[in-house]
């Protein structure tokens, strides 16, 4: 197992020039823009006094040199400061705090019902390839990928809150824990986990589908292994190689699914806030969540690899 | 036992013979399949793709629908005179006191889809709601595609330190999900055309970039470019005409599913309100207006066609665009029949 | 009766390009413990006979005809309480049945004689004319004619016939057909590498045919894989056993796929270009080790491939395959000493030799055809330098080559060429030499084709 711990190494320290791109990037797209919040700021107070404007800028450092802008700002991040929300004073990493469990909720719960549709239903197409079964699953996938998931929050619940009722518009103020919220999560995930199923159904089916023309199929069923051994032993196993690595791809998929699915569903989260941060120019709260969007899927791609060299056992020796 | 016989010769057997005489009968070893080039192969294929066909028909509709449902004109020059459109897509139409409809009007057949918040003609502005997301779709697909494919190109291409430092920004760019980005781009550029095709095109080509350079790291090590370098081509002469043409297929594959994931993203950002400017019939700023009308509940009727044709319209697009892309796909990858898994060897 | 013999039998892939026979109305049988080769080009039909003897045919391939029938009492034995109701006892159908009703009723199905008989001299010749026991009621099982005319299920595979007895893999469901892969008969794939799955152990892929035909438990299954490993000539055979196929040489994962397959100590190994993707030095090694251990585990061999020297190395018979048919039978001396088909000959002229005085290796010109569109006549002919216009015309059938009469499974040896039924004007005219022992001087002895009296 050495090998995998050598691994394990050398992938994290590739990530740290990576953590370091993102938080450039998050940086460089605020603040390499025209005009800053407190420009917004007097856009909303006209009366504000020049003597006042100069006051806030420099408390938020808006008046230093571009490279010290960012180390300050980098050296807080580093500590969980970002700063306060301009409008309010209100700590971000507070607000962060605050709107990170629903959305994780709804994450998961989209991941899940990714997996637990995709998989299946990926084996099933590859095993009944260019048969009916099969037709109709990547119909289905093919309408998964190509809804646009905010029609799709909207049509469901035009449907199922407004026509069957069987679920409220907005999702009431209960907390997460409550066992009733598994309920109220399943319109919002429904939405943000079918592009990610579709997507898993169909990598899985040619995953599958290009594993079993492979000569150890034959193999497997000439030692007169049953069918259902061949493909749930040996198969699957190749097939969900490549399925890994496509997983952090697909939390980059549900992380950019949430911005949108919790505005449609007023779900108290991350996204939401993202969007009312942007739409009120809130560059503190913007910057943290993007490299918070950008951390997160880091990281997910550096247990998709892990998970793929415990996986494979060709890759540990590299 | 093989060590213990001799050795066997053989003669008489003369191939020449063969070559030589007559053909016996008007059979022919290549009678079946004539070389065909891999391009026209994939267009046979492609066009022989039901569903690809189908897709390819929808896309041309709308796009048509969008082009000539109202005249374009640019700098006050009509450039295209045609209106298809029954009604004019930002007239308020309650406001002519002739008109029999008000705001979220029902569907008649005056007004297959109703009218929409502001009492205007939704079919007219769904036909017309593509100009913008359709257009940018390609434009952004353009531009990210070339400077992807030249960006990878050169990566691969030279390798050592150079693919390495341009590979680091391309997985820094894969950290963040495409449309997080374009939505931090338009919050600071503020909302409009150009400003949408730049959000999706300054981060768009990473996908590209990433997608040439493992091709071309691959085709690198056919003979025919140790070849042309040995012949003394230029290294740009190697790269764009020995080595791009043939690292194609999987960037047009890419390239034709991204319009349908663009369009989606621009209807996306201008549902969040951040897209077009409030009003504009773009498809999904049409769609963020309606959604106050469900948060507000049950209770007297519903205007589901403001939500649901706007959306269709947009699904519709971009499923056809898939079909599309999903055919490319077929018709450029699939394996070449005639040689099926018969014989040892 | 042999341990396996294949009558008949034809194989269609269907494709865009249309469909494809890619083995065609081919008959063989392999006594136990024989050593049986099957030779050809990429494309005669080699590998897909072998699947098709294990039913691992898959889509777009289709198995369309033919009797593949398996005779060991053992395995008949144990399918039989397995499948108790499966059972046809010919001497049973002989009592209760009129062979010349059954012929009757026929001629009104349309069959001819040699849908009965397999015998190509009764083409055209209705049941009812034959002559008397030219077929017997074991043809009229064994050619699905009892099947057809309801004597008996259509999925009744074990034939008893007093004390003979055998399965019809063809009519097998395909449960029994699963218990026999790996257990009765193994099978060797071309590439080791390929073939073993990269994410499980070695030893874990040996071992699980064990566990799921012999019921062992993983201990037990574990000593034995162990054994194997070691038997096969992988040194350190215990630390071995958890590597990864990655880990292995070429040559090594190659004598695992061996072990492998005689892991449950089959009746019949089939060997499928066995060492086609390893260089010359392994390649010798593992041909001799699996000589020996097919002596050690008593085990009948099919053995596929392109070279002509491997055949040579190994084999007792041998079967020259083109373009999905039997161009020529022989035991191996004799087809190396005294080839009868012009292919065989090809074939043998372009093996390049240490010492060779001629200008240039003859090969043979062309590559195989097309088999969606065949030639006319002899499908070699547009290949064969001795090819006549007779040969684009007239189809030659595997004929004994002393008298010209349609070889049957009993004929010494077989071959598909004009020359033999004195179709052709000009003849055949290649020599073959021998060039004295390893050793002596040069002296050349020069055999006429046709000579035939030749021993090694």
């Amino acid at each position: 197992m050495s090998g995998l711990r050598r691994f394990v190494l050398k992938r994290l320290l590739l990530t740290i020039p990576i953590l370091w791109g993102v938080s450039v990037i998050t940086f460089g797209l605020v603040y390499l823009t025209p005009g800053d919040p407190i420009d917004i700021m007097v856009g909303l107070d006209p009366d504000m006094s020049p003597t006042r404007e100069a006051t806030l800028r420099a408390k938020h450092g808006f008046d230093e040199p571009v490279w010290k802008q960012y180390w300050l700002w980098i050296s807080d991040a580093a500590t969980g400061d970002f700063g306060e929300v301009i409008q309010t004073g209100r700590p971000v990493s507070d607000l962060i705090i605050d709107r990170l469990p629903p959305t994780i909720a709804l994450g998961l719960f989209g991941w899940v019902f990714g997996l637990v549709i995709a998989i299946p239903t990926g084996i099933y197409a590859a095993v009944k390839k260019d048969q009916l079964g099969d037709t109709v699953s990547r119909f289905i996938a093919l309408f998964g990928i190509s809804v646009p998931n905010f029609w799709l929050g909207l049509m469901l619940i035009l449907v199922g809150a407004l026509q069957l009722g069987w679920w409220p518009v907005l999702p009431p103020r209960v907390p997460l824990t409550d066992p009733e919220m598994l309920w109220y999560l399943v319109l919002p995930g429904l939405t943000i986990g079918s592009a990610s199923a579709a997507t898993l159904m169909r990598i899985m089916r040619s995953s599958m589908a290009e594993e079993m023309n492979k000569d150890y199929v034959t193999a497997a069923r000439a030692k007169g292994l049953p069918e259902r051994t061949v493909i749930l032993k040996h198969v699957l196993r190749n097939s969900l190689i490549s399925v890994t690595t496509v997983a952090a791809f697909l939390t980059a998929n549900i992380l950019a699914g949430s911005v949108v699915v919790e505005t449609v569903f007023s779900w108290p989260g991350l996204g939401r806030e993202f969007i009312q941060a942007a739409t009120a120019r809130e560059v503190n709260v913007i910057m943290a969540i993007t490299l918070f969007i950008g951390a997160a899927i880091i990281i997910m791609n550096l247990v998709a690899d892990i998970v793929y060299a415990v996986l494979d056992p060709r890759i540990r020796y590299d | 036992m093989a060590t213990e016989r001799g050795r066997i010769q053989i003669s008489g057997f003369d191939p020449d013979r063969v070559t030589e005489r007559e053909s016996l009968s008007d059979w022919s070893d290549d009678s079946s399949t004539e070389t065909m080039s891999r391009w026209k192969r994939a267009g046979v294929r492609f066009v022989h793709n039901y569903s690809a066909m189908f897709g390819v028909l929808i896309v041309v509709l709308m796009s048509l629908a969008a082009i000539f449902a109202r005249p374009i004109s640019i700098e006050g020059f009509t450039v295209q005179p045609f209106s298809l459109a029954p009604y004019d897509p930002e007239t308020i139409l309650y406001l002519d006191p002739s008109s029999d409809v008000g705001i979220y009007s029902a569907p008649t057949p005056d007004h297959p889809m109703g009218t929409d918040q502001n009492g205007r003609d939704l079919f007219s502005r769904v036909l017309i709601g593509g100009r913008y997301s359709i257009s940018i779709g390609f434009i952004v697909v353009g531009l990210t595609a070339s400077f992807g494919m030249v960006y990878g190109a050169i990566a691969g291409y030279y390798g050592g330190w150079v693919d390495e430092i341009l590979m680091r920004i391309v997985d820094t760019i894969f950290a963040f999900p495409g449309l997080v980005l374009a939505l931090v781009i338009v919050t600071m550029l503020g909302k409009g055309y150009w400003e949408l095709i730049l959000a999706f095109s300054l981060f768009g080509w990473a996908g590209y970039a990433r997608i040439i350079r493992g091709e071309i790291l691959q085709v690198k090590q056919q003979e025919y470019v140790t070849a042309a370098k040995a012949l003394g081509a230029g290294d740009f002469s190697v790269i764009f005409r020995h080595i791009v043409p043939n690292a194609m297929a999987p960037l047009i594959v890419q390239a034709s599913l991204s319009i349908g994931t663009v369009v989606i993203g621009v209807a996306a950002l201008g549902f969040l309100g951040l897209g077009m400017p409030p009003g504009t019939a773009e498809w999904g700023t049409m769609l963020d207006s309606t959604r106050q009308t469900l948060i507000q509940g049950p209770g007297g009727s519903i205007p589901w066609w403001a939500t649901v044709y706007p959306g269709g319209a947009i699904f519709l697009f971009v499923m056809s665009m898939n079909m599309i892309g999903d055919g490319v796909n077929d018709a450029l990858d699939a394996q070449e029949v005639g040689n099926v898994r018969q014989g040892g060897g | 009766m042999s341990l396996i013999e294949v009558e008949g039998l034809s194989v269609e892939f269907y494709t865009q390009g249309g469909t494809v026979t890619a083995v065609d109305d081919l008959s063989y049988h392999i006594e136990p413990g024989e050593k049986f080769g099957v030779v050809g080009e990429s494309g005669a039909g080699k590998s897909v006979t072998a699947l098709s003897l294990m039913r691992l045919i898959d889509d777009p391939g289709r198995i369309v005809s033919g009797s593949i029938r398996f005779s060991d009492a053992e395995t008949t034995r144990r399918l039989e309480d397995q499948y108790p109701n499966k059972t046809v006892d010919v001497q049973t159908l002989r009592a209760e049945h009129d062979l010349d009703e059954i012929a009757r009723r026929l001629e009104q199905q349309g069959c001819d004689g040699s849908d009965l008989t397999g015998n190509d001299r009764h083409f055209d010749v209705a049941p009812t004319e034959l002559p008397a026991g030219a077929f017997d009621m074991q043809d009229v099982v064994n050619r699905g004619h009892a099947a057809d005319l309801g004597i008996i299920e259509d999925d009744d595979f074990i034939v008893h016939d007093g004390s003979e007895q055998y399965l019809e893999l063809l009519r097998a469901p395909e449960a029994a057909v699963r218990s026999l892969r790996g257990n009765d008969i193994a099978m060797i794939f071309q590439d080791a590498q390929t073939a073993l799955n990269p994410v499980y152990t070695v030893g874990e892929q040996i071992a699980e045919p064990m566990r799921h035909h012999l019921d062992y438990s993983d201990e037990e299954a574990k000593e034995r894989t162990i054994q194997l490993l070691d038997e096969v000539g992988i040194p350190e055979a215990e630390t071995r056993y958890s590597d990864y196929p990655h880990e292995f040489s070429g040559g090594m994962q190659q004598r695992a796929v061996i072990a492998m397959a005689l892991s449950c100590d089959p009746d019949l190994l089939i060997a499928d270009e066995p060492t086609t993707a390893l260089d010359v030095t392994i390649e010798a090694q593992i041909l001799e080790q699996l000589e020996e251990l097919a002596d050690e585990f008593d085990v009948a061999i099919q053995l596929v491939t392109h070279d002509l020297g491997v055949i040579a190395e190994v084999c007792d018979r041998v079967m020259v395959m083109y373009a999905g048919k039997p161009v020529e039978k022989a035991p191996v001396e004799e087809l190396y000493y005294d080839p009868k088909h012009p292919y065989t000959v090809g074939l043998m002229s372009s093996i390049p030799r240490v010492g060779d005085d001629r200008d240039r290796l003859m090969t043979i010109p062309g590559t195989m055809p097309d088999l969606v569109e065949l030639p006319p006549g002899c499908s070699f002919h547009p290949r064969c330098p001795y090819a006549e216009e007779s040969c684009a015309e007239k189809e030659p059938a595997l004929v004994d080559p002393e008298t010209g009469e349609v070889a049957t499974e009993s004929s010494r040896r077989g071959a598909a060429c004009l020359e033999y039924t004195g179709d052709l004007e000009e003849g055949l005219d290649y020599e073959v030499q021998v060039a004295g022992e390893p050793g002596d001087g040069p002296d050349p002895s020069s055999v006429q084709p046709n000579g035939g009296d030749v021993d090694g």
